[in-house]
């Protein structure tokens, strides 16, 4: 049995000329919580696609709980619980038709889980679809993701259009069901925040390329922003490994380095700059640094 | 499976309750209301077309394009089920929609009995005769293929609209693929697909209904079904599995669109004008309108003579029966020529408006001479009320003609013996008359003039296809006509004016066409005076506009769409398929129905149609089963 949840080797899809995901290699632990980052289009929802084989890659292959996705799609999908980034459901039933119509997909179904998980977020069996708010229906998405007692959990862009209340209720959820042992949850955003609020493992993903993959600690690690004085220009600093990029004006100066390490502040001190504090960084600034240098080139 | 099945199924319902409410608004109509029935009557078949394309459409173009479109496609692919398994109870839960729309409309059409209107009588007896299942099932079959066209639609577009659009491209494109393939190869026009599958045509009268319920046509067209079915839900399944985004740009659905209809519009002249074998070999122009076609063996091998309205025309083939015939002599005679038999060694031709009170002649030709035949006589036949319109002249004997014309007073049947001289003298007379409720009718303009009834003559005996009724009248003694019998024919029925009914005699039966409902009735002749009923052939009458001639039935074609043609057809074997098509061509070639009696000459078929004589190699299986009728 492997390790992994999810793992793909050089995974590509392309639409026309748009190379959408290139190259990808993803390795997914089981029991992780591993939050898939990357901006707009940055090629995310098109990954999970293919997980879920409702898209098929050009080239590469990805595997989902040991399974490949083009072959063993239906056991991958009784296995996996599923909530896309709109998720549009039939606004004709009841709630409580469309638990009993995603049930009968699923030999597993757990029907009181399911009845549980409706009440803990107040969700009323007998209201249509259609007059529960955007909140209201990414959660009863989230009951019929997690009626069948998934092993892995895919979310995408769970919180997307939710407000900021909605939004962290949600997510709590969602970190209530990490909890529960075994499980994997694998979820796409471009909101760095929750996911470092909630992921102890990240990938970075950037038109289509996978820019990092990491312990969230980790990852915030690499990166730095360094207080320093007595410095020259940036393109002083170009041939440091990991610099990328210097702000501020005047004497003191903000120095950003990607892989940050003790070899960085003795090459900086090496151009006869003065160390004055390094400043941890968010993952949202790591993410940013990240990704900023690949931003404007080309795609195709 | 039944999950989904029950969610397609109520989001069906609606549509479903539509069409169905339909239904109930038009039987509500034609309980009370008589005129709205009888109007229903006449245009059922609209209705049931109608209904059941639009739900066919709707039903199919929303079932996987519908779920794209509301991006709803995605919650059923990723359940843990196949691309068969969705596809499959969504395919019927649209199949079982369509068949309780088409089962509710023959339900309301078969629960009012239709109402002719003025004396109450039943005019659906004919639909009745067609058990309901029969019939739901008739009409179910094609809106089935035509629904899984849509369906197939749907499964690889993402738009219900561009769906409709593509599917209806689709079917009407496989149809017209179909004309194009026929026109070029004949073996696949003789096919006949688009007669099992579109033979839809259901007046009141029921005419066309018999055609398609009986089982052969109906197994032939469940087969079609299926197989249309079959290759549409397999490319759906296959397009669905492997392509599951693909979309149809809508400018390709305009494109193909003005494609196809240009292509209807272009391509039919481009392609072979006729196929040599479906084309008349010959066609000679006449000097007047054509009235039929006599044989004159006592001229010589291969002679025959075209009745005009302006007199005769003598014709020979020649002595290696070669084509296009020769023109030999021509004779013109007084009034307006309707008529021509050959009896006594002469031709004897019956000419309307000959004289100031508008009497018939009776005008004698002799054609010993093919280069030069000539007038012996002239007799007028009087005692006629008004303008009489000449139905047939036909002989009894050698020595004996038979004029029938019809007046104001109603069919005279006059029996004249042919002199030597070539006059003829009146014999004896019969006044048949029948109560015409065509007579009374709305039309009374139309009716000026239209010759609605004609005669036959068999062993001494006369057939007159009245109005209503056949009639039977015993001239084996011409000196006493008797009317021995009446045998009645249609139910009462207003109706258009239409044209003469047709009779034909193969094989000792007489063969009557009935017009409601459109089939055959046959009378065996045993005893001539005293015709038995044998059988009807249930089915929509092969001489429905056609024409019945040596055992063989001539009748406009009508499976290609942009023209007409002529097909023969055996009347001995009603289920089969047209034996031959003779022609086909754009309608404004200008080719009717034939005109008075065809001829079978060696292995050619002749007739006359409007000013034309037109000559037709007959194929050998038309040879074959135009010998074994005669």
């Amino acid at each position: 049995m492997t390790d992994c949840a999810i793992r793909t080797q050089n995974l590509c899809r392309s639409f026309g000329s748009t190379l959408a995901v290139d190259d990808l290699d993803l390795e997914v632990p089981r029991g992780s919580v591993f939050g898939f980052i990357g901006r707009n289009g940055a090629g995310k929802t098109t990954t999970i696609r293919m997980l879920l084989d409702l898209l098929r890659p050009d080239s590469g292959r990805a595997e989902v709980l040991g399974l490949d996705p083009r072959e063993r799609a239906v056991e991958i999908k009784r296995r996996v619980g599923y909530v896309s980034e709109t998720p549009t459901l039939y606004g004709w039933m009841t709630v409580r038709e469309l638990v009993r119509f995603t049930g009968q997909y699923y030999d597993t179904w757990n029907g009181e889980r399911a009845a549980g998980l409706l009440r803990q977020f107040g969700l009323d069996p007998e209201t249509r679809v259609k007059h529960l708010s955007r909140g209201m229906a990414a959660q009863l998405s989230l009951v019929l993701a997690l009626g069948h007692d998934p092993e892995l959990l895919i979310l995408d862009e769970p919180s997307t259009g939710l407000d900021v209340l909605v939004r962290r209720d949600f997510l709590a959820s969602i970190v209530h069901l990490i909890q529960e042992e075994g499980r994997t949850v694998f979820f796409s955003s471009h909101l760095v925040h929750e996911v470092e609020r909630v992921a102890d493992r990240v990938a970075v993903i950037e038109q289509g390329r996978l820019l990092a993959c990491a312990p969230v600690d980790e990852l915030k690690g690499q990166t730095k922003k360094v207080l320093v004085r007595g410095v020259a220009d940036a393109p002083a600093l170009e041939h440091i490994a990991g610099f990328q990029a210097m702000e501020g004006e005047g004497e003191r100066r903000l120095v950003t380095f990607a892989g940050y390490g003790p070899d960085a502040i003795a090459a900086l001190q090496a151009t006869g700059a003065e160390v004055v504090e390094v400043v941890d960084m968010g993952l949202e600034e790591t993410f940013i640094a990240l990704v900023r240098p690949h931003v404007g080139e080309g795609r195709a | 499976m039944a999950a989904l099945f029950w969610k397609e199924w109520r989001e069906n319902q609606y549509k479903v309750g539509v069409g169905l409410g339909i239904c109930v608004i038009l039987l509500a109509l034609r309980g009370p209301s008589d005129k709205f029935n009888a109007a229903f009557a006449d245009v059922v078949q609209v209705w049931a077309t109608a209904i059941g394309v639009l739900t066919a459409g709707v039903l199919g173009m929303e079932v996987v394009a519908g779920e794209r479109s509301r991006g709803t496609i995605d919650f059923l692919l990723t359940r843990p089920t196949t691309p068969a398994r969705i596809l499959g109870p969504k395919f019927a839960a649209g199949a079982v929609g369509l068949l309780a729309v088409v089962a509710g409309f023959w339900l309301m059409v078969y629960a009012v009995p239709f109402n002719s209107g003025e004396d109450g009588t039943l005019a659906n007896w004919v639909i009745a005769d067609v058990p309901w299942a029969a019939m739901v099932l008739v009409w179910y079959l094609p809106l089935l293929a035509a629904y899984s066209y849509v369906f197939f639609a749907s499964a690889v577009t993402d738009n219900p609209a561009e769906a409709g659009a593509l599917g209806a491209i689709l079917a009407l494109g496989t149809l017209y693929v179909y004309v194009v393939l026929g026109k070029l190869i004949p073996e696949i026009d003789a096919w006949g697909l688009p007669e099992f599958m579109l033979g839809l045509g259901v007046k009141a009268t029921g005419s066309t209904v018999r055609v398609a319920t009986t089982w052969t046509l109906l197994a032939l067209r469940f087969a079609l079904s299926g197989a249309i079915v079959a290759a549409t839900c397999s490319a759906s399944l296959l397009a669905f599995s492997r392509h599951r985004q693909y979309s149809v740009r809508r400018s390709s659905i305009v494109v193909a669109g003005f494609a196809l209809v240009a292509g209807a519009l272009i391509l039919p002249p481009l392609l072979p004008e006729d196929h040599a074998s479906r084309s008349p070999r010959v066609e000679v122009p006449l000097s007047a309108s054509g009235k039929g076609l006599l044989l004159l063996p006592q001229a010589g091998e291969g002679v025959f003579a075209a009745v005009t309205a302006a007199g005769l025309q003598v014709f020979s083939t020649g002595p290696l029966a070669d084509w296009p015939p020769v023109a030999r002599g021509a004779v013109s005679a007084p009034g307006s020529v309707e008529a021509g038999v050959v009896a006594s060694g002469r031709v004897w031709l019956a000419a309307e408006d000959t004289g100031p009170d508008g009497g018939i002649a009776v005008v004698s030709v002799a054609v010993d001479d093919a280069d030069a035949p000539r007038v012996l006589a002239t007799s007028a036949v009087a005692g006629f009320h008004g303008s009489p319109d000449i139905i047939a002249l036909d002989t009894l004997d050698d020595q004996a003609l038979v004029l029938a014309a019809r007046d104001d007073q109603g069919l005279h049947i006059a029996a004249l013996q042919a002199l030597e001289t070539g006059a003829v003298s009146e014999l004896s007379r019969l006044l048949v008359s029948e109560e015409d409720p065509l007579d009374t009718g709305p039309w009374p303009e139309l009716e000026a003039g239209t010759r609605r009834w004609s005669v036959t003559a068999y062993a001494g005996c006369l057939y007159l296809g009245m109005s209503r009724e056949l009639v039977i009248v015993d001239a084996r003694d011409p000196r006493q006509l008797v009317e021995t019998s009446r045998l009645p024919l249609e139910a009462p029925k207003r109706d258009r004016p239409h044209g003469p009914r047709h009779m034909t005699v193969a094989n000792g039966i007489l063969h009557v066409e009935r017009r409601w409902p459109g089939e055959l009735v046959s009378l065996d002749l045993t005893d001539p005076a005293a015709p038995v009923l044998t059988g009807t052939a249930h089915r929509n009458s092969p001489l429905n506009g056609g024409h019945l001639f040596h055992g063989l039935v001539l009748r406009p074609g009508s499976s290609r769409f942009w023209g007409r043609g002529m097909e023969v057809r055996d009347p001995e074997d009603l289920e089969a398929r047209p034996i031959h098509v003779l022609f086909t061509g754009p309608s404004e070639r200008g080719w009717g129905l034939p005109e008075g009696r065809p001829l079978l000459l060696r292995d050619h078929l002749l007739f006359t149609v409007k000013d034309k004589l037109a000559v037709f190699h007959l194929p050998e299986r038309l040879q074959a089963a135009a010998a074994r009728a005669n």
